[in-house]
């Protein structure tokens, strides 16, 4: 990002910052909506993520990059919102996730095609807590690299390797109980 | 390699974030073991799926709302926030500083310590001259006996000589006496005056101080 529009919106110019809103708005309603399950809350996430980077301009280091700034908040403004949620409700998104899983697979077995794979590996996504899910957003979905990550997670490079191969691990752990519980629920299906 | 360690490596191998050597060792165990091969497969097809997962199009209303928002509302920019950290290490040196000076105003230094043993303190008389160096303390005793002498010495000599000679000395012992009257006096309102300007001086600093955090304060909400 330019630095001199960035100054621009400093000054007060709506124009400039609707310029940075125009080059980063795709990508951080796309993170969002992966952390969340909606569209709704994608784009209310999305809009505060906007106000706050407008409110926190002043704050920006100029030092370090832009888009990483960028990022980093939005990580932060989702997983706050996550958390807050779990604990005013005490009902995580996993579970919603859990259950919406356990009621659409009790259909008639039949092979799976290529866009009912892509909704199962997403409902498996929604399914790792979030602290897994966003290293997998931020990597597997967003193709940022391991030091990118590690300046928008603020954590050392080694937390984020550890991290990205336990959330993997856990998403094969998944996709694999996810499996078996079709295969489960098909038999029971084929009996009745 | 054995197949435990390939499997805690597998998912920094496929994104090739290991070392040149343990790369090429996980090669060589791909090669020739076939469930850790599968287990990579597994791992390559669910990743290639993940990323295959489409971007969203933004809702269309999102970018003109936004802006309305951020226009409308006319969001005021957040402003530094002063923490208690950034407090303190404000703070503590201006106190720490009003602290010293109030003490040295006050003149409880280090020079005090030995009149204090000399004398006690509990007399008045001694508790005024405690401030006053020993030098000027020897004046006031000679200037006193010099004043003694020549009042004994007016009544009983008559010599005009004499008289002249003492009269000057009497004249030099009175104005050593001022003098000396006047450093106690002014030794004794310094002391005062210390107390109170080192109290003026941190109490000036703490209504400066939270003068500043209040009008942050008002700027914020």
């Amino acid at each position: 990002m330019d630095e001199k529009i960035i100054d621009r919106a400093l000054n007060g110019e709506i124009n400039a910052y609707e310029k940075i809103v125009f080059e980063y708005e795709r990508k951080v309603y796309n993170i969002a909506f992966r952390m969340f399950k909606n569209k709704t809350d994608a784009e209310d996430m999305a809009q505060e993520v906007f106000i706050k980077i407008y409110q926190k301009l002043n704050l920006f280091n100029f030092k370090s990059s832009f888009s990483t700034w960028i990022y980093r908040i939005t990580v932060n403004t989702c997983l706050d919102e996550i958390r807050k949620r779990k604990r005013e409700k005490n009902i995580s998104l996993e579970s919603d996730y859990q259950k919406e899983i356990e009621s659409n697979y009790k259909e008639p077995e039949r092979t799976l095609d290529s866009n009912e794979k892509l909704k199962k590996v997403e409902k498996v996504l929604y399914d790792l807590n979030e602290k897994h899910r966003v290293v997998i957003v931020l990597r597997d979905i967003n193709g940022f690299s391991y030091d990118e990550i590690a300046k928008i997670l603020d954590i050392k490079k080694g937390t984020v390797k550890s991290r990205i191969s336990r959330a993997r691990s856990k998403l094969i752990e998944k996709m694999e109980l996810f499996d078996e519980n079709e295969r489960l629920n098909n038999r029971e299906g084929g009996v009745k | 390699m054995k197949c435990e360690e390939v499997r805690e490596n597998i998912s920094l191998y496929k994104d090739q974030m290991l070392s040149e050597e343990k790369m090429k060792k996980i090669d060589k165990h791909l090669d020739n073991c076939k469930t850790c091969m599968q287990e990579y497969k597994i791992l390559k097809d669910i990743l290639s799926e993940i990323s295959s997962l489409e971007n969203k199009e933004l809702p269309n209303s999102f970018h003109d709302n936004l802006m309305k928002k951020i226009e409308k509302g006319g969001i005021k920019k957040e402003k530094r926030k002063l923490t208690f950290v950034k407090f303190t290490k404000i703070v503590s040196p201006l106190m720490v500083a009003s602290i010293l000076i109030a003490v040295w105003y006050s003149g409880i230094g280090l020079n005090d310590v030995e009149p204090k043993k000399v004398f006690d303190e509990k007399k008045p008389v001694n508790r005024m001259l405690k401030a006053v160096p020993e030098s000027q303390v020897s004046k006031v005793d000679s200037a006193k006996n010099i004043k003694m002498q020549t009042t004994s010495l007016s009544l009983e000599t008559k010599d005009e000589d004499n008289l002249k000679a003492i009269s000057n000395d009497t004249k030099k012992a009175e104005k050593t006496l001022l003098v000396v009257n006047n450093e106690e006096k002014n030794v004794s309102e310094k002391d005062i005056n210390g107390y109170l300007y080192g109290f003026l001086i941190g109490i000036l600093t703490l209504i400066l101080v939270f003068k500043k955090i209040k009008r942050r304060d008002k700027n914020e909400k």
